[in-house]
């Protein structure tokens, strides 16, 4: 009769795989940098002379600008940029239908049937060339924020449901009642003309 | 009474098992080169200090990307600020020229795909900004991402 011997499994020493593995670790964080590819989505207008300019209306634009010293100008008066956002929304919808705020025009739109859309309107950003990077994005922020919260509103008040949780299709129908219409301008030349 | 105090020489600390921790090592390196990406490009404009906004979107994952960069070199705090892309120092012409070049190497159907990260420096002036707006828009590159992170 076969006799088996129990054998015992000597315990593995682990110990050098720890440090081998935290080393490891080590040189990952410090070779990599965490994924950062997120930013404000903007489309440039077609190179000039492409097209020929359009000529638009004084009730359809809002003139946005930024000084060299940062100060925010909407129309003609200096606003904080606090307020910039109320106002680019009451200039993108236009909700009272008043005569100084751009025209509205009857569009169909797949899902949503008939709509008074803006389609004409234009928000005219420009700065001058000692503006600040964050001050521009500040703005830009604002005005890409106040297409958001009338999109969210909007899918709101039809469907009750949020924006970013709508079916594709019904994205692009709110998106259409409120395009996105923001004209980046060559930047005027500051005081003294340096270039 | 004497022997109640010799005891404690006797007491051991148990071996640790350690065959845990490299596991919990591995699955957080794992998890970290999921989450990140390597650096492709040694950054020579310096610092770039992301500006901050709240309204951010992620890129598309067609999208074929260019990042510029553009900051201060660091340690000459006097000087203009440069642009960089992959690893080289261009000028605004510079730039256009790179572009047009990237978009001879492409099929007509992606040059809508194009797709240009703007990583800026939050205290750049505009004015070189605006220059290198005006390349893309000459080079017909319209599609721009202005990199931020969230407040």
């Amino acid at each position: 009769m076969m006799r088996r011997f129990q054998r015992t499994i000597p315990e593995i020493d682990a110990n050098w795989a720890t440090s081998i593995v935290f080393l490891l670790l080590i040189f990952f964080v410090v070779i990599t940098s965490v994924n950062s590819d997120l930013g404000l989505e903007r489309r440039l207008p077609p190179p000039v002379g492409k097209y020929a300019p359009i000529k638009i209306e004084p009730r359809n634009i809002l003139n946005v600008f930024l000084t060299d010293t940062d100060e925010l100008i909407c129309g003609n008066q200096i606003v904080g940029i606090g307020e910039l956002r109320e106002l680019a929304k009451a200039f993108i919808s236009n909700p009272k239908n008043g005569k100084e705020l751009p025209e509205k025009e009857l569009k169909k739109i797949p899902l949503l049937g008939n709509m008074f859309v803006t389609s004409k309107h234009v928000i005219s950003v420009q700065c001058g060339r000692n503006t600040t990077y964050q001050a521009y994005i500040d703005v830009q922020n604002e005005l890409i924020g106040a297409y958001n919260e009338l999109r969210y509103e909007l899918a709101q008040k039809k469907w009750n449901v949020k924006y970013m949780d709508l079916s594709n299709d019904r994205q692009r129908a709110i998106s259409a009642c409120y395009p996105i219409r923001i004209s980046e301008a060559e930047p005027q030349l500051s005081e003294g003309g340096k270039k | 009474m004497k022997k109640r105090f010799t005891t404690k020489e006797k007491l051991t600390i148990p071996k640790l098992n350690a065959l845990a921790l490299p596991t919990i090592f591995l699955i957080l390196l794992f998890f970290l080169m999921m989450l990140t990406n390597i650096r492709k490009d040694k950054l020579q404009v310096g610092e770039v200090n992301a500006p901050q906004a709240t309204e951010l979107s992620v890129i598309g994952k067609k999208a074929i990307v260019t990042t510029i960069y553009i900051g201060k070199p660091a340690g000459r705090a006097a000087t203009k600020p440069r642009i960089q892309l992959n690893n080289m120092i261009l000028t605004v012409a510079g730039v256009e020229a790179y572009m047009r070049k990237k978009k001879a190497t492409l099929q007509p159907d992606e040059y809508s795909l194009m797709t240009v990260m703007l990583k800026v420096d939050k205290d750049t002036p505009m004015g070189i900004v605006s220059d290198v707006k005006q390349a893309l828009r000459r080079a017909n590159v319209l599609n721009i991402i202005y990199s931020a992170r969230h407040e």
